[in-house]
């Protein structure tokens, strides 16, 4: 009787590992980073950042903004904070990025990989996450708690980076770590992700903290409000409305 | 012949006066022939730092180069050799970059220009010369870098990541990751090297965009430091290798532009419209005077205050020379008066003094031009060492005259005499005979 039981036991537990192998397997690389990006930068997102640049010398800057996010093509910022950068505004529209400045009422054409706030996010890192559609995902390695993707740049998209490697924990799917490489695969900046916390029906990391690899300064930018709204006014993602 | 004789002799009479006279005649040449000759030592120096350091005799650029470089450098491209063209080439590809000086932490934009040493040796071999400390890039070295192969440092990158919060949070931000490393070259200006503390051997990283607009960084070591020593020359430059840039951005085989050095005997111009037969409509060729337009009005405001000089001071001459006859006539009136009876016409008058100033000028000239081109000879010889502003490598000026300057000086010494004695010349041949044999 026992020795039925334990067949019985050792074969439903051989069972259950042998069904666990291919949801492993079906969990492919694009189906992972879609996951994250759908976490990191949902449809119709309405969210609150703040910027904190560390620079060399110990001196710290720091920035507040409302960022929207309609849908991966267009998202849009306002600086809230401090008092000196209100008004201004970054506008970005599938691959062109918009920057409306202040205090000369201009409307100003600015790149993917310039500096967002003077810090180490660049635009393309806090503007578009939109990963899917400028490369090409595969699993690096499958380690036993987390998977790393490397995302390799597919040609004439202007992708920002060359290359990127995204850990992933397996468990929750939330993003780890993120390393962003050059095309002779030189490390340029890294990206560690944490605190998660839940806003609404989505749990993601709270705090990021980017680090540029060649210059060592770093950003951190921590999410204060996260959260989906029905619907954004076509008139928010428009240039000629920037300012207004 | 005889009025020649007459004159001549007539300049030795009162010699004194006429040294003087001769003597401001010599200054004035002499002076203005070493001024020109000091004037062309730097013209020629600024003209042969101009060719022959930065830009060559000629440059071949897309349309539209000046305006949109450094906002778009790679809508500026063109093949990198002009096929067929027997001159001398060096192409070149420019952009915008950030320079990061590992040591001190220090980041920069520059405009890193890329070049092949040797082909930059034969178009401008005065660049290859202007390194400050340190020495000159040389592309023959140049390794690319090797894509990283996983280290120990990026197989520990490939282990779990535990994310911020973690003991590893604030020590990942020490790391160095994997970095893609050969031999590559950079040299940069003066002012830079200064203002990041850096020195030659110190490791550079030059973060630049490539043609896709995707970051690209190369890890570079600071082999010398350049100094173009050229006045309004850009101070944020730097110059790495051609192909390997040329590699790094995606544009293999193009350049911004191309730098020729004509053969000797070719003329500007000719070589300029003889260029344009070899290049497409959407190309165009600049001669280094249009390139170097500042330097060239400069000199161009160098030459018109040179000739106010030698005005004021040929002024000053034609006055001493007015002087010296006025008191030659009224000394000489009785004289004039005996020369009348005796039956010389007033044209004979006139052209006795004429002559005498003549004479004055003719020999202050020449001993002018001897002393001058003496001075000139000597100090071509010894070349004149001076920093230009800016500057750190002293220039050596050669001054040099050329042969037309000196015949138009000439030319002017004996022309100004002759316009300064003809007023006391034509008061001498028109006094009556009877009034100048009664004079006191």
């Amino acid at each position: 009787m026992n020795l039925s039981r334990r067949i019985i036991n050792l074969f439903a537990a051989v069972t259950l590992n042998l069904n666990s192998i291919p949801i492993l397997l079906a969990q492919d690389a694009v189906e992972i980073i879609k996951k994250v990006e759908e976490m990191l930068g949902p449809k119709n997102l309405k969210a609150s950042y703040r910027f904190v640049n560390h620079r060399l010398d110990g001196t710290t800057s720091e920035y507040q903004v409302n960022f929207s996010m309609r849908d991966a093509e267009r998202s849009h910022v306002q600086f809230i904070f401090p008092e000196r950068e209100k008004g201004r505004e970054v506008l970005r529209l599938d691959n062109d990025i918009w920057s409306f400045v202040p205090g000369v009422s201009r409307v100003v054409r600015i790149a993917d990989r310039d500096s967002f706030a003077g810090g180490d996010f660049s635009n393309a890192d806090v503007l578009r996450i939109d990963w899917l559609k400028k490369y090409v995902p595969k699993v690096l390695k499958d380690l036993p708690n987390q998977w790393i993707i490397q995302m390799d740049a597919k040609p004439a998209t202007s992708a920002p980076y060359a290359k990127m490697r995204l850990w992933v924990d397996k468990k929750t799917g939330q993003p780890v770590q993120q390393h962003y490489y050059d095309s002779n695969g030189t490390l340029l900046k890294r990206c560690l992700y944490g605190e998660t916390k839940k806003f609404a029906v989505i749990e993601r990391p709270a705090r990021l903290v980017m680090e540029n690899v060649i210059t060592k300064q770093k950003s951190e930018l921590t999410v204060l409000d996260f959260q989906m709204i029905a619907g954004f006014p076509d008139s928010r993602f428009m240039v000629e409305n920037l300012g207004k | 012949m005889n009025l020649i004789q007459v004159a001549i002799r007539n300049v030795g009479r009162n010699k004194r006066r006429s040294f003087i006279t001769m003597l401001t005649v010599f200054l004035g040449v002499v002076v203005s022939t070493l001024t020109r000759g000091l004037l062309d030592g730097l013209q020629g120096e600024i003209k042969s730092n101009l060719t022959r350091k930065m830009y060559g005799d000629l440059q071949v650029h897309r349309k539209g180069y000046q305006d949109t470089l450094e906002s778009q450098p790679y809508k500026l491209l063109i093949p990198q050799k002009i096929q067929n063209l027997t001159w001398d080439q060096a192409p070149r590809l420019k952009v915008m970059a950030l320079v990061n000086h590992q040591k001190s932490q220090s980041t920069t934009p520059v405009m890193i220009t890329g070049i092949d040493s040797t082909l930059e040796n034969i178009v401008c071999p005065r660049f290859m010369s202007a390194v400050q400390t340190g020495k000159m890039l040389d592309s023959t070295l140049e390794r690319g870098p090797v894509s990283s192969t996983p280290t120990s440092q990026e197989a520990e990158d490939l282990g779990e990541a535990s994310g911020l919060g973690s003991q590893q949070d604030d020590q990942s931000l020490k790391g160095v990751g994997p970095r893609a490393e050969g031999f590559q070259q950079i040299l940069l200006t003066p002012s830079l090297v200064r203002g990041m503390g850096a020195e030659v051997g110190d490791e550079m990283i030059v973060l630049i965009a490539d043609k896709d607009n995707m970051q690209q960084a190369i890890i570079a070591r600071l082999v010398g430091v350049i100094d173009l020593g050229i006045p309004g020359a850009a101070a944020r430059m730097a110059w790495m290798d051609l192909a390997q840039l040329q590699k790094t951005l995606n544009v293999q085989g193009q350049a911004s532009e191309i730098a020729i050095r004509l053969p000797v005997s070719t003329d500007l111009r000719d070589g300029q419209n003889h260029l344009l037969s070899y290049l497409g409509a959407d190309q165009m060729v600049e001669t280094w005077e249009e390139l170097g337009g500042f330097l060239r009005d400069a000199m161009a405001l160098q030459n018109v205050v040179f000739t106010a000089v030698v005005g004021i001071m040929f002024a000053i001459v034609m006055a001493a020379i007015v002087n010296t006859s006025l008191m030659t006539v009224m000394e000489r009136t009785r004289e004039i008066g005996s020369l009348m009876a005796l039956g010389y016409r007033r044209k004979h008058i006139l052209t006795l003094f004429l002559v005498e100033s003549a004479v004055i000028g003719g020999l202050g000239g020449v001993l002018g031009l001897m002393t001058g081109v003496f001075g000139i000879g000597i100090l071509n010889f010894t070349g004149i060492s001076l920093k230009l502003p800016g500057q750190v490598i002293a220039t050596t000026l050669y001054p040099t005259v050329s042969l037309t300057f000196l015949c138009l000086l000439f030319s002017l010494a004996v022309g100004s005499a002759l316009l300064a004695g003809f007023i006391p010349a034509h008061r001498a041949s028109h006094l009556k005979p009877v009034d100048a044999l009664t004079s006191t």
